[in-house]
């Protein structure tokens, strides 16, 4: 287990922020999920030991950082949502710096950060001043910056916030390969679903401060209901209409040949098999209806899908 | 012309990303690369280059003057009060050094929201803040402490009349003047810059107090006779410690007024730090 969080309570003064917040992550990427002012922040400073913890306990790496923040900072990568870097320095010195600043000798510093810096795309710019950077080379450096000293776990606060779609299509891809085949795990908090979509197999949704969500990706978009989608061979508006006589609501046809449709709630599956073959009707694809994230999370956050 | 080896494959070697497997440095050393980071940008800056130049013009000068007294005896140079005047000059290089150095120390850091740069890595505030400091610590001592020591050599291989003792208690007393005078040109340059977040700002403040307090503090001082009032100035209180421990002049009682008064500033400017960085303190 990489994260575990457990009746985890944040608060800024007089003001929570986080309520009665658990939840654990797997390895791979995981996605923190939710609005603007949902706490991802708040949870990411955290984990860092940024802020003290009223109450509950995080732990990264079976560490808790109310005890030791030192060693778990140590294990972290952060990538920050706003541009935080120190002024005057070139894209290598900064990386350099920041190797160093996680307790790298000198020399490995150096080295590391010019393979870090090749490796997001930053070779031929690392000389450059960071002031006169883009704001995708920005992003780039705090990847590079975060992966520096080879962290275990990788926290990626909005990454692709500015980005255009090329750009962000490159920081993904990125993200991507550092999941897949450097097997660092990564938590990426994000409002963007579709960069969710994307990277994430799991999900810890939040919402005014509550975990409304946390599993894997599939298990948030799968229909609870009795939705299905239908493809036959052909004839699909015979199928549609013989799917009615058999008391099924027919919600879409999607293509040529697709059918979404709600059973009636005493039925199973089976009926869609029987409607067919006494129509003598093929069926090539049956599956249940899945929710594209951006309805399941819309589901999630007007309470009507709550579930763990 | 060489020809292309058909039987190379052109093998493309992943020179990407690998895991750190190397060994880390002790965690206490972790202010030293915050300390060597501002001591390479104040480098960048070529006045600052141009002051540490200056810095060891004095020290020149009162060398040859030295040889010049020992060799020649019948010009009569006055070498009284030395040691005293050779201190107020590098005193005065010191604050222009400390500003070079602290005056965006933490200001730079609020400004561009480079804490979360440190407090997101294994520093702890303590570490960070002793960076900072022993950055304007090691710039002011190159400016007080290594002249002074150049200096006292000097004197005690060119004029007959010094001893080891002496030689020895130049050394000691340079020493703890120049820690002073670190602890506490570092202290106050770190408050003042975290005060604002524009380095010139605190650039201003900074000379501002030098010459206001300092003015005031003399001026102050003459007119009631209360020696006391130079504790107004962190810049003179320097001064008159400096003439205390190399001159003997004073006794114990002024001795105490002005460990007071460094105690004094120090704490001021410390609080300042916690009170402004107070969000960082706990990390």
């Amino acid at each position: 287990m990489i994260v575990h969080c457990d009746h985890f309570e944040q608060s800024y003064g007089a003001r929570r922020v986080l309520f009665d917040v658990s939840f654990s992550v797997q390895p791979g990427c995981t996605g923190l999920l939710g609005p603007n002012g949902a706490g991802k922040s708040t949870l990411i400073k955290s984990m860092l030991a940024q802020l003290q913890i009223p109450a509950g306990h995080i732990k990264i790496h079976a560490v808790d950082p109310a005890l030791d923040a030192l060693k778990v900072r140590g294990m972290i990568g952060y990538m920050p949502e706003k541009d935080v870097y120190l002024s005057g320095m070139n894209g290598f010195e900064l990386c350099s710096f920041c190797g160093e600043l996680s307790g790298m000798h000198r020399t490995d510093a150096v080295g590391r950060a010019h393979e870090v810096l090749f490796y997001v795309g930053l070779g031929e710019a690392r000389y450059r001043e960071v002031d006169g950077y883009s704001t995708g080379m920005r992003q780039r450096l705090k990847l590079a910056c975060a992966l520096v000293h080879g962290p275990k776990l990788l926290i990626l606060d909005e990454p692709t916030t500015g980005l255009d779609p090329r750009g962000r299509e490159e920081m993904l891809a990125l993200v991507d390969d550092v999941v897949r085949t450097r097997g660092i795990d990564v938590i990426m908090s994000s409002h963007i679903l579709r960069d969710i979509e994307q990277s994430c197999d799991h999900l810890v949704v939040l919402f005014e401060g509550k975990v409304v969500f946390t599993g894997s990706r599939k298990d948030f978009q799968r229909q609870e209901s009795q939705m299905l989608q239908v493809r036959v061979k052909e004839n699909p508006d015979q199928m549609s209409r013989a799917l009615q006589a058999a008391g099924c609501r027919i919600v879409s046809m999607e293509g040529a040949k697709n059918l979404e449709v709600e059973l009636p709630e005493s039925e199973s599956v089976d009926l869609i098999w029987k409607t067919a073959r006494d129509n003598h009707l093929q069926i090539r694809t049956l599956v249940p209806s899945t929710l594209s994230l951006e309805q399941a999370f819309e589901k999630a956050i007007n309470g009507e899908q709550p579930r763990e | 012309m060489n020809q292309v080896d058909s039987n190379n494959q052109a093998e493309i070697y992943d020179q990407g990303y690998r895991p750190f497997d190397g060994s880390l440095a002790s965690p206490s050393t972790r202010f030293w690369p915050i300390a060597m980071r501002e001591l390479r940008q104040a480098w960048k800056d070529k006045w600052f280059r141009r002051l540490l130049w200056v810095a060891y013009i004095p020290l020149v000068v009162y060398c040859v003057l030295v040889v010049i007294s020992a060799r020649f005896p019948t010009i009569n140079l006055n070498m009284d009060g030395l040691w005293p005047k050779f201190w107020r000059g590098q005193l005065f290089l010191a604050v222009f050094m400390t500003y070079f150095i602290g005056r965006g120390a933490v200001g730079e850091d609020l400004r561009t929201g480079a804490l979360t740069v440190y407090f997101s890595r294994p520093v702890s505030f303590l570490q960070y803040l002793l960076g900072k400091w022993s950055a304007v610590s090691v710039g002011v001592a190159g400016v007080t402490l290594l002249p002074g020591f150049v200096l006292g050599l000097f004197r005690y291989l060119a004029e007959p009349d010094s001893n080891m003792m002496q030689f020895l208690g130049w050394l000691a007393s340079i020493a703890f003047l120049s820690g002073l005078v670190c602890a506490l040109f570092g202290l106050i340059i770190l408050a003042v810059s975290s005060l604002t977040r524009r380095s010139r700002m605190a650039g201003i403040v900074w000379f501002t107090m030098f010459f206001v307090l300092s003015a005031a503090a003399e001026g102050i001082s003459e007119a009631t006779g209360m020696s006391q009032f130079v504790l107004m100035s962190f810049f003179e209180i320097n001064v008159k410690m400096a003439e205390l421990l190399l001159e003997g002049s004073g006794g114990l009682e002024p001795g105490l007024w002005l460990g007071l008064g460094h105690l004094i500033w120090m704490a001021a400017g410390f609080s300042v730090i916690l009170i402004r960085l107070r969000r960082w303190v706990r990390m």
